[in-house]
């Protein structure tokens, strides 16, 4: 089938148009969005968006006072909710991020989320959350948890909630990797279709915290530590820490272009919860760098082990 | 051609922004499906690429090309939306599965499995020139002028991206060969 004559008429054949039909919905909340998003004017010709030199100061300095108004306005206490970006009850100099937040309006479904500056405002997800305790929105394992000031969720969806910190390593390394390079990220159900740490260690095998942890360990392409069981919100579970084992020579199965070398600087913990009927809860904690894992750990465990489950259908 | 719904979109009528976009909503669905492999990043890109449509409507110069300007934006937000996917850096990354193929007398299977598996192993601009070449029939000058590039360059990563396809199929078969089973 990998012939070179063969490749093109395989593709043609593979690509051949399916019915597919767009979910009423997905349109109907395109509609919603447009209404709250702002245009361009109308009766600007292209060109003259490309502002003229002398007019770039005073657009500058009126966008300073915007998003000095809309962040104070984000910022300022407030008595409800406190996901998505709005500060908690009791105001604190140390409740501001450590960045300011972008004033561009966000593309995401929550249209109050707000990202640091320097992450993309179309990420789906609660934006920066305010210290105190915090609630999944769609999450299928809904959680409820505590997170310190400067924690920001960028992905929230019935599989995966995810979380990073807005730290400088972050900030700084976000450009040339485009993407966080210290996260978490948790999964409403480990599936034998999850890989860990470039993709090097093949699939996830078994069906409880157990199984899935020792396959990992018992994996030649990981260097681990010896697995140590776990409870966290009163669901018991195993955890360990990997890396890249420095004498495996393979390709990250979903990136072949990346060559697991890429990775060896990469540390991570991996948690598996037994849901309390059947299935399991994952958890993984990345570092891309490993001078930077104790540390983050550190920061990011007391959030993992506040996390409380409601696992009622 | 739309030209009077292009008209009063520009001008700011969201229900004739709706109207346009309706009819052409499940072909571009189908294109976001296509490179995204993923019926919820799908409907996200298709989403986010229907807002920014809305939002810099009034600068699209000639009405005449919305399709190709549509296109283009959603491809484009394709793309971004899948080099986020494949760089998480977090432990833990699923392959999604989604729902059974369409029968097919020439595919087996577990060739289609392998493809699939292959063609999420291509970087994005790859997966995107693969759709607009094999999936909606564009020439490397329509697919040029779709990614804004050269038109040789839009051949050059068409042959590179035939080449990248191959090398993952073969990638996947020893992958399959050496672990015993299947990604």
């Amino acid at each position: 089938m990998t012939s070179e004559r063969d490749i093109e008429r395989v593709l043609d054949h593979w690509f051949a148009e399916r019915p597919t039909q767009v979910a009423d919905r997905v349109l109907d909340e395109v509609a919603d969005r447009i209404g709250r998003e702002p245009r361009r004017p109308a009766w600007l010709p292209w060109r003259a968006t490309h502002m003229l030199g002398n007019i770039k100061p005073l657009a500058a300095v009126a966008a300073v006072i915007v998003i000095a108004v809309v962040g104070f306005a984000i910022l300022r206490p407030s008595s409800g909710s406190n996901v998505g970006g709005a500060a908690s009850a009791a105001p604190s100099p140390s409740l501001v991020p450590s960045r300011s937040p972008s004033a561009a309006p966000s593309a995401s479904p929550s249209a109050s989320a707000v990202f640091p500056s320097w992450f993309p405002t179309s990420s789906e997800g609660a934006g920066i959350l305010s210290a105190g305790t915090q609630t999944t929105r769609t999450f299928l394992a809904g959680s409820t948890f505590t997170v310190p000031v400067g924690w920001v969720n960028d992905t929230d969806n019935p599989f995966q909630y995810a979380l990073f910190p807005d730290s400088s390593a972050n900030e700084t390394h976000y450009p040339a990797w485009q993407d966080t390079v210290q996260n978490m990220l948790l999964t409403s159900m480990v599936p034998n279709n999850m890989f860990a740490i470039c993709d090097a260690t093949g699939l996830f095998q078994g069906s409880t915290a157990a199984e899935i942890v020792d396959g990992i360990v018992a994996n030649e392409a990981l260097s681990t530590s010896d697995p140590v069981d776990i409870t966290i919100g009163g669901l018991s579970g195993r955890e360990d820490d990997d890396q890249i084992n420095p004498d495996w020579s393979g390709t990250c199965a979903l990136s072949p272009e990346e060559p697991a070398r890429h990775w060896m600087d990469h540390r991570g913990r991996i948690i598996v919860l037994d849901r309390p009927v059947a299935g399991t809860i994952g958890i993984g904690i990345g570092s891309k760098y490993s001078a930077d894992f104790g540390a983050f750990l550190a920061e990011a465990m007391p959030v993992i082990e506040s996390f409380q489950f409601d696992l009622t259908p | 051609m739309d030209h009077d719904l292009v008209a009063a979109a520009i001008g700011g009528d969201q229900a004739a922004f709706m109207d346009l976009v309706r009819p052409r909503s499940n072909r571009l669905f189908a294109i976001a499906l296509q490179i995204l492999r993923d019926v919820d990043r799908a409907e996200d890109a298709l989403q986010d690429a229907l807002v920014i449509a809305w939002r810099d409507l009034p600068g699209l110069r000639d009405p005449e090309r919305i399709d190709a300007w549509l296109r283009r934006l959603l491809i484009n937000v394709c793309i971004r939306t899948a080099a986020r996917e494949r760089r998480r850096a977090g432990n833990l990354r699923v392959l999604p599965i989604d729902g059974p193929a369409a029968p097919d007398d020439m595919l087996s299977i577990a060739d289609r499995d392998q493809l699939e598996r292959g063609f999420r192993r291509l970087p994005p601009d790859m997966r995107a020139i693969l759709v607009l070449y094999h999936f909606l029939g564009y020439s490397p000058k329509e697919i040029a002028e779709t990614l804004g590039i050269p038109r040789g360059t839009a051949r050059s990563r068409l042959f590179n991206a035939h080449r990248a396809m191959r090398a993952a199929l073969e990638a996947d078969a020893r992958l399959t060969v050496v672990g015993g089973r299947s990604a």
